[in-house]
């Protein structure tokens, strides 16, 4: 695949981009810290300032990583559901998956109180508990899914199965609110509004490769959505075998969208979004260039959410969820806008 | 037929083709015996819903057939893996594409999916035979184009130019020609028939254009409901009675003579016709279009046609009447108000 010159200026710039954001995300925040500071604390020597060192090195420098691995795994696990279900509308979240993980944490909060224990006050240990039943409810959803997908052999009616594992779950979560009290409720809407700060170090560890991996293996993947983008029948007189490669994108899917909501919570929007940003500034629709390229801009306008929502120089962060949408659904409006033809680059 | 000694490139025996629901199984078409040799071009054409489309996706292999055997280059279909019935039998179907924002040269590079790495890395060999593709097609000066961007007309080219890139002896297409003008459809037809006779491959064409597909194909293959498929050169479809048999309807029936759809005539109008050849066959197209029943014979009432330098009149007579006309136009208007 060979770039033309616009295309290879905009990586740089991107990639120019995603630096300069990086560090900026690092030097802001509630405590001000002094570029100087920030710039040496991060090239490795040490600072008078201990506990400015320990904000930059323990807070903010994992909260980056962070932001970064979920806008590129959202945007990954979004672009493969809409090649997959060929809708521009699809997202990491149709199959249900993010309701599923919902459903674990509202039944460990739910839990949690019955038994007369507070996750809230749990610290470390409470967050822990809530990751793990994040992603047992997503994978629970998940093997309901991979079950239905080799029974049913069109994806259309799996994306509508989905939609409706989707509505179940979330009605469970409904129901389980109504019989909780005040207190659990609370807990509970605290995890839907996302948080990229909570994830640790220690956490990054599980976090980060199971990230990395699924998104190294889907660009192997890319050859053969290539060939989805003709429509199954097509796909398969070329020798594609369909029920395999739609097995390993809802797996690859799932893996992403889930441990992202098991360790961030719900994040909306972002992973919609950021297949469509692409495909309109890169002008194409070559899996080959949307992989990297959706990682790219994934990362980006995640660090810009992330830096909108500390609001600089404020003690409180806004809810990252709220932002990815409030930021993000302008800016693709926009796109859309500018783009008389949006709806012809994704069918003919 | 065409000489018997080439090689059969697809061969149906006693095939049925339908669907199966649990133990029902829905019959669409039985007992189907057809041969389809190298190099040759095969009109398949039937009314709506015969089953056109449910015998090229089981001939293809999307779907099974019901009881029968499908032989392709004398092997088994089901013996076929599916990377070799690819490089053997490709596509072009009238699905929508969801990537608008392919270009021509990329949607006509994925032809090459069955020979390309893991990574669908084009070689020399992959590039060669794009190249190829799109210069045959006359789709070379698109190729930095984006399909959205396309006419249908050219659409249709790429999805060809993308089946030959795939590099199979046998392409299958359905409808090729829908939504197409005229002279689209016939650039299309010429292709298809020029790259049979040239490059050996056999075509396979699911089509409603029948009087097109009389002037190109080798062979038709015709549907008929529920009941079988005829095959044959179009000629000994016509003479026996074939094409009138498919279109079994009050309105139309089909003009053996000049081999065309014609629309019946329903009021008993009679009128003889006769004078100048260059315009007779015209003035008869009219007055049959005005629902006339023209004959050479003497009748009540009679039309020449006269030609007078580049100048034609029409005379009109009935017992009573002679009028002269300067044009068609003029000459119904007389025979109206008779």
């Amino acid at each position: 695949m060979s770039m033309s010159n616009r295309q290879s200026g905009i990586i740089l710039f991107l990639l120019g981009l995603l630096v300069i954001l990086t560090v900026l995300n690092i030097s802001l925040g509630s405590v001000y810290i002094p570029f100087q500071k920030i710039l040496a604390t991060l090239t490795g020597q040490s600072i008078e300032n201990e506990g400015w060192q320990n904000i930059i090195l323990q807070f903010r420098l994992p909260k980056a990583i962070t932001a970064i691995l979920v806008g590129s795994g959202l945007g990954i696990s979004g672009l493969l559901m809409q090649t997959l279900f060929r809708n521009p509308l699809a997202g990491p979240f149709v199959l249900g998956i993010s309701s599923g993980a919902s459903l674990g944490v509202a039944m460990a909060i739910l839990a949690g109180m019955t038994f007369g224990f507070s996750l809230t006050q749990m610290g470390i240990g409470g967050s822990w508990i809530l990751t793990i039943s994040a992603s047992l409810g997503a994978i629970l959803v998940l093997l309901v899914v991979i079950l239905v997908s080799l029974k049913v052999k069109d994806s259309m009616s799996l994306l509508i199965i989905g939609l409706m594992f989707g509505s179940a779950t979330s009605a469970i979560v409904t129901v389980l609110q109504f019989f909780s009290k005040a207190e659990s409720i609370q807990a509970y809407l605290v995890w839907t509004f996302g948080s990229l700060g909570g994830v640790t170090w220690q956490e990054l560890e599980v976090f980060m490769p199971i990230v990395l991996l699924t998104i190294l293996g889907t660009f192997m993947l890319s050859k053969k959505l290539n060939a989805l983008l003709l429509g199954d029948n097509y796909a398969r007189s070329m020798g594609l075998n369909i029920n395999n490669t739609r097995l390993l994108i809802i797996i690859s899917t799932a893996l992403l969208a889930g441990t992202i909501t098991a360790f961030c919570g719900p994040i909306a929007f972002i992973g919609i979004a950021i297949p469509h940003i692409t495909r309109l500034i890169f002008n194409t629709s070559n899996h080959k260039v949307l992989f990297p390229m959706v990682v790219l801009c994934g990362a980006i306008l995640m660090l810009i959410c992330d830096i909108i929502a500390q609001i600089p120089g404020r003690e409180y962060t806004l809810p990252i969820n709220a932002v990815t949408s409030v930021f993000g659904a302008p800016l693709v409006i926009w796109l859309v806008v500018r783009r008389k033809n949006f709806s012809k680059t994704f069918a003919k | 037929m065409i000489s018997g000694q080439n090689h059969i490139a697809i061969e149906l025996n006693d095939l049925t083709i339908g669907y199966r629901k649990g133990n029902l199984q829905l019959k669409i078409l039985e007992k189907l015996n057809a041969r389809l040799h190298k190099g040759e071009m095969v009109c398949l054409v039937g009314e709506n819903g015969v089953g056109k489309s449910t015998l090229l996706r089981t001939i293809s292999g999307v779907q099974q057939p019901l009881a029968g055997k499908i032989l392709i280059d004398r092997r088994p279909l089901d013996e076929i893996s599916s990377m070799d019935l690819a490089k053997t039998i490709s596509l072009v179907l009238t699905d929508r594409i969801y990537a608008g924002n392919l270009s021509v040269k990329e949607l006509v590079a994925l032809g090459r999916y069955p020979y390309t790495n893991w990574l669908g890395k084009l070689m020399k060999e992959d590039h060669h035979k794009i190249d190829w593709a799109l210069e045959i097609t006359g789709t070379r000066y698109l190729e930095d184009q984006l399909i959205s961007e396309l006419s249908d007309g050219q659409f249709q080219k790429t999805l060809i130019a993308r089946a030959l890139a795939q590099d199979s002896d046998m392409i299958i297409l359905d409808e090729p020609t829908a939504h197409l003008d005229i002279v689209n459809k016939i650039i299309i037809l010429k292709l298809l028939k020029d790259l049979a006779s040239n490059t050996g491959k056999s075509i396979l064409m699911a089509t409603h254009e029948l009087e097109l597909s009389l002037q190109v194909a080798d062979l038709i293959w015709m549907a008929f409901g529920k009941d079988r498929m005829v095959t044959g050169t179009p000629e000994d479809l016509i003479i026996n009675g074939s094409f009138n048999r498919m279109i079994d309807h009050d309105a139309i029936h089909f003009d053996d003579l000049h081999g065309r759809f014609r629309v019946k005539n329903m009021a008993d109008k009679m009128c003889s016709l006769a004078g100048d050849k260059s315009a007779y066959f015209l003035t008869q197209n009219a007055l049959q279009r005005k629902g006339w029943t023209v004959s050479k014979e003497k009748s009540e009432i009679s039309i020449n046609i006269l030609k007078n330098k580049k100048e034609f009149t029409w005379q009109v007579k009935n017992k009573t009447i002679e009028k002269e006309a300067s044009s068609i136009l003029e000459m119904l208007n007389i025979l109206n108000n008779m």
